[in-house]
């Protein structure tokens, strides 16, 4: 029975492979692990969501590839006297997928929609008292105060159809149900949403009518999630795919050895960092009983600075794709900080003299609470530390863990210092501190899971988001930035790598967000 | 007969509320959905509003009880990983579930009942015994 049914089943396997192989060279197939939960782009803010849509939905402002703030919607914009807000001139002539023009009354229906309640992106509108249509293609933002930044924090800001979205019921976003915008799309952007199964596999077009000349050569696009990276490095160098974002950077040399494959490493704009508790009074998971915590003590938190060779971390665990970093943004962003450029010097023999000095000549021992799957070789890192620690004597406990009950775990306050790595939404100094260095409270330092409070930044931050002056402004983010680094608030280690994997024949551009844009790929 | 089948729908009963029980429990234990479902500039107020409005402020046996309330309905809820409805999902999948189910039966079946009488035949024979 079975020898009649062989030869058959290796019929269908065969034409299986067959099929599965590019119909024409400019199809284009990319995969990445997390698949976006939703195509409304005011749904969810986050990155696989966001960067997905940029394909699909357009703002009025966009990034290039440098990040520089690029015309989109809008063809220009100018800051309002008095720092009243900003008027955007709206582009003419633009139309959505579907046909519909494009109008201000669009523009005024999104803001709306995604300064909602049921929004998940209203923070980005938290200055904006009003929105004014001056006429068909003039829109003006009225602030609170004046907010220089507005228009770059507004990149991802995604302009929905109002007619569109009025006719299907999705004037609000769903963000714990559906609605019709959660699996289809109409945007003005270059691609098409041309089918969606969640989870499995998601078809992009090109947009014909798109107002801009299009650099890119695919004719059909599609993506679909692979959550293991290491089956998702399998199906690139089968040929399945062409392009994958993370690959495990041990398997870098691998695809780089290989013919007709290549690795595009650059550098995120995330910095990974160490936290301590600064409101804890005692340890909470030390061997000994020690009456206070002695990461109160700013030359306990420099000794730790100290005692971590960030270099040979990146070395010997990041394969020298990191950086290291001094800050809580990488080197080169908006408002990063050249006078304090320096992290403090790797020297395990000052912070053994700062413990005794502390009070600790014996060390200590406490513990570390890290992500073993948020970060690029996360708990290796943390481990590392640890060892690095030892030299010092003191004794890090690493408690490492899946991220999805991380953060649960940092916001009850369950550590004596933490992993966190940082990438500012907005690619400005200003955003860090109003995340991770202010006084927390229900809408400041909602990631200072530590209680780091200083008076100073506390002050600085308002001036810092009305600054219009840019001299005067890097005046206020220098001192910010020398408030922390005295204070050792924060150990910055490095900039996390970012590694694409793709063929040979396939050209993109690597944006330091790590968004991946359609609209740059070319395939030869 | 019917007595017997009566007994064992009884029972199929408890084992579903027993098994929803411990599936529902295990949601305890891998994280929070409002920081999965929100994203990093999300305030801690509109989180705190979001809780509250999914109810999951609500004591674990009301929650468990409007979990079985809504399944008994047929309201399965939506994924928060894909934000479909969880019963769209379930039925596009279930003509793949049946073709697996009858294959395996047909199997068992066609397998399975002369393997019995041939073993059955002789229980002594070396091919009736495995191994």
């Amino acid at each position: 029975m079975f020898r009649n049914t062989l030869p058959a089943a290796a019929l269908v396997l065969g034409t299986t492979l067959l099929s599965s192989l590019p119909v024409n060279a400019e199809t284009f197939r990319w995969a990445g692990t997390t698949d976006p939960q939703t195509m409304d782009p005011h749904a969810v803010n986050a990155a696989p969501v966001t960067s997905f849509l940029n394909n699909v939905y357009e703002g009025l402002v966009r990034r290039g590839p440098d990040m520089a703030e690029e015309p989109s919607l809008a063809t220009s914009w100018e800051a309002l006297p008095d720092g009243a807000g900003w008027r955007f001139n709206l582009r003419e002539g633009v139309t959505f997928h579907d046909g519909a023009a494009f109008n201000a009354d669009d523009v005024i229906f999104s803001y709306e929609r995604a300064a909602s309640e049921a929004s998940d992106v209203r923070s980005w509108f938290a200055s904006v008292t009003e929105v004014v249509r001056v006429d068909d293609y003039t829109v003006d933002f009225l602030t609170s105060a004046p907010n220089p930044l507005f228009p770059g924090s507004i990149a991802n800001f995604m302009i929905l159809d109002q007619g569109w979205a009025e006719a299907n019921g999705a004037e609000l976003p769903a963000r714990d149900a559906e609605n019709h915008a959660t699996r289809n799309a109409n945007g003005t952007g270059p691609f098409v949403l041309a089918s969606r199964d969640p989870g499995i596999e998601t078809r992009l077009v090109p947009n014909e009518a798109w107002w801009d000349e299009a650099e890119h050569n695919v004719t059909e696009a599609i993506w679909t999630p692979i959550g293991n990276p290491a089956t998702g490095l399998a199906a690139l160098l089968s040929g399945e795919i062409d392009f994958i974002s993370p690959i495990p950077l041990q398997d870098v040399e691998q695809v780089e050895t290989r013919d007709g494959f290549k690795v595009l490493a650059g550098l995120e704009t995330r910095v990974i960092m160490l936290g301590f508790g600064h409101d804890h009074e005692t340890l909470k998971y030390s061997d000994e009983t020690t009456e206070a915590n002695p990461f109160l003590d700013p030359r306990v938190r420099l000794a730790v600075a100290q005692a971590i060779d960030v270099d040979t971390i990146d070395r010997v665990i990041m394969r020298g794709a990191a950086e290291p970093a001094s800050q809580l943004l990488p080197a080169g962003l908006s408002g990063y900080s050249d006078e304090y450029d320096a992290r403090p010097s790797f020297d395990p023999d000052a912070a053994r003299a700062l413990l005794a000095e502390a009070g600790y000549p014996e060390g200590f021992s406490f513990g570390l609470m890290c992500p073993n799957d948020r970060y690029i070789n996360d708990e290796a890192v943390c481990r590392a530390v640890a060892s690095m620690l030892a030299r010092i004597g003191v004794t890090a406990n690493v408690n490492a863990m899946p991220v999805r009950g991380y953060w649960d775990e940092l916001r009850a306050d369950n550590f004596d210092m933490y992993l966190l790595g940082w990438s500012p939404g907005t690619f400005d100094a200003e955003h860090p501190i109003r995340f991770l260095a202010h006084t927390p409270n229900d809408r400041l330092g909602t990631w200072n899971f530590g209680g780091y409070s200083s008076a100073r930044i506390d002050e600085l931050l308002e001036p810092i988001q009305q600054e219009i002056d840019p001299d005067a402004r890097q005046g206020m983010l220098d001192e910010v930035a020398g408030i922390l680094q005295d204070d050792v608030a924060y150990v910055p280690l490095y900039t996390e790598p970012l590694i694409w994997a793709m063929k040979d024949s396939v050209d993109v551009v690597q944006r330091p967000d790590n968004f991946f844009m359609l609209r740059w790929v070319t395939v030869n | 007969m019917v007595g017997f089948i009566l007994k064992r729908l009884v029972q199929s009963v408890f084992v579903m509320l027993a098994v929803a029980f411990l599936a529902f429990s295990l949601f305890k234990f891998v994280g929070d959905p409002i920081s999965q479902m929100t994203g990093v500039e999300t305030s801690l107020e509109d989180q705190a509003r979001l809780r509250e409005e999914l109810g999951l402020n609500d004591p674990f046996f009301v929650q468990f009880a409007r979990f079985t309330a809504e399944m008994l309905r047929g309201d399965f809820g939506y994924s928060f990983r894909t934000r479909e409805p969880i019963g769209q999902m379930l039925l596009s999948r279930l003509p793949a579930t049946l073709e697996l189910g009858t294959v395996a039966l047909l199997i068992s079946l066609i397998v399975g009942i002369p393997a019995g009488v041939f073993t059955a035949l002789r229980p002594r024979g070396f091919r009736s015994r495995p191994s």
